[in-house]
């Protein structure tokens, strides 16, 4: 399942407050009166179930007190570490979810996660946010630094190949004005 | 798809132009045959679903003259019909009845229904090839709607999404190749389509998935900076991913339109959003 506070939308260690208001919004969201007739109505329901999920979840006092204690950091981040090693990429985001520690290494692996399925922009953030908290780490400066590299990289194969910026020359950003636009609207070509 | 993968035109030797051309006529004119409404939907990207298709499949396609229509006078170069082009066709329908779809659930649009309920036909007949298919984009289309009617703020689960639609069409036969292609085009496509609609979208109080991370930059220039690199670095990676996949294929054309065309409009559309984000957005 996936981390409850994410499903309701609230920060972790929101009050119980907070929980209910940011709950009853969602159910007035996703309430399938409003999906009527509509393909979504599934999908809606599906969303409504994993919301009363979450919510009794967090309502139910033990879930932060039990999950906050029972590992101590170093141990959690090794588990993780263990998991995403052996490729079970789902579990580890959850237990780094339940475990929300706000120091670097927490933001490193989460990153580490989320670039594991591709999903690079999230991933680059998390990268930043470690290496923000500790910028004297190797690994998080190197696993930032690699998104950087890719990046670069291709810019510079596509440079190579013939496309080039003259910001500070006049006349030729007319002519690559007028190149884009003939680019865009060009009507000899369209059947 | 929204007409961003195209080629870079000066970089193009003069008969890859042609060529590329034939193949738009070439899937033109196969389209008529379904019928001639999905014609008005044709556009560009599906070139670059053809061509990548052809380079993995090796097939080799024969050009014809002929003239049509739009083109009465002048005699053109066109693709001769063969499996792959009925292929790209029949996606390129598809894709157009979703696109209709997606319009009327959102706005009741009494314009788009017309088409979609004449596109219906087509489709019907289309999906007795591609059931299965049929059925997985239509899930992901549903689940597309409902994060963006949710107001979902994660780019990433967005583009996931509809990096999967597109998967789903590239993927001709399942082969995980062509599904990579398929899923980082589309991943592409979708955060650029977002940049490029920002200012829009804002103006008319639309949804964007970008929002929630240039709302705060209004009136910070260094945040928005900050903002913008993040998203050129990540389109950067999704780029180079994707050159990697198209490189094996070695074909000038793809080569073009992934290093060059991508490239410039990638640059293009981040230059215009950067210059027109304070000027137009002021209150």
């Amino acid at each position: 399942m996936r981390d409850p506070y994410e499903v309701l939308g609230v920060r972790k260690g929101a009050s119980k407050e907070e929980i209910k208001k940011a709950y009853l919004e969602l159910v007035k969201k996703y309430h399938p009166d409003k999906f009527k007739d509509n393909p979504l109505r599934e999908l809606a329901e599906e969303k409504l179930k994993e919301i009363n999920e979450a919510y009794n979840i967090l309502m139910n006092d033990q879930y932060s007190n039990y999950e906050y204690s029972t590992y101590d950091p170093t141990s959690l981040y090794q588990k993780v570490r263990d998991l995403i090693m052996q490729g079970n990429i789902a579990q580890a985001e959850n237990l780094l979810n339940q475990n929300p520690r706000n120091d670097a290494e927490w933001f490193y692996l989460m990153g580490i996660i989320y670039q594991k399925r591709g999903w690079i922009n999230q991933a680059y953030r998390y990268f930043i946010e470690a290496y923000n908290r500790d910028p004297g780490n190797y690994e998080y400066r190197r696993a930032k630094e690699q998104f950087e590299m890719a990046s670069r990289n291709y810019e510079w194969s596509a440079y190579n190949r013939g496309y080039r910026r003259h910001n500070d020359c006049d006349i030729c950003t007319i002519c690559q004005i007028i190149a884009c636009w003939e680019c865009c609207c060009d009507n000899d070509i369209g059947c | 798809m929204f007409g961003y993968v195209v080629p870079y035109k000066p970089e193009l030797k003069v008969r890859e132009y042609e060529y590329y051309k034939a193949v738009y006529c070439g899937i033109c004119l196969q389209t008529k045959k379904i019928g001639y409404l999905p014609r008005v939907f044709l556009n560009y990207d599906f070139v670059f679903l053809y061509l990548v298709l052809k380079e993995h499949f090796k097939v080799k396609d024969e050009l014809g003259k002929t003239r049509c229509i739009v083109h009465p006078i002048k005699e053109r170069f066109f693709l001769k019909p063969n499996e792959i082009l009925e292929y790209v066709s029949n996606q390129m329908v598809l894709l157009s009845f979703f696109k209709l779809y997606d319009n009327i659930l959102d706005e009741k649009n009494i314009f788009s229904y017309a088409p979609y309920s004449i596109l219906k036909l087509y489709v019907r007949k289309i999906t007795k090839l591609h059931r299965e298919q049929f059925e997985k984009i239509k899930e992901l289309f549903n689940k597309q709607i409902l994060l963006e009617k949710s107001g979902c703020e994660n780019i990433d689960e967005l583009a996931h999404n509809f990096g999967n639609i597109l998967a789903e069409i590239f993927a001709y036969n399942g082969e995980e190749l062509l599904r990579q292609i398929g899923y980082y085009t589309g991943v592409w496509v979708y955060i650029i389509d977002a940049i490029d609609d920002y200012i829009d979208d804002v103006k008319k109080k639309r949804y964007n998935c970008l929002k929630h991370h240039f709302k705060k930059c209004r009136h910070d220039k260094t945040l928005f900076e900050y903002e913008l690199n993040i998203l050129k670095v990540s389109l950067g990676n999704y780029l180079a991913i994707l050159s990697d996949y198209i490189k094996r294929y070695n074909n000038s054309i793809l080569n073009n339109i992934v290093q060059v065309g991508m490239y410039s409009k990638t640059q293009q559309v981040l230059e215009h959003f950067a210059t027109n984000f304070f000027k137009e957005l002021k209150e």
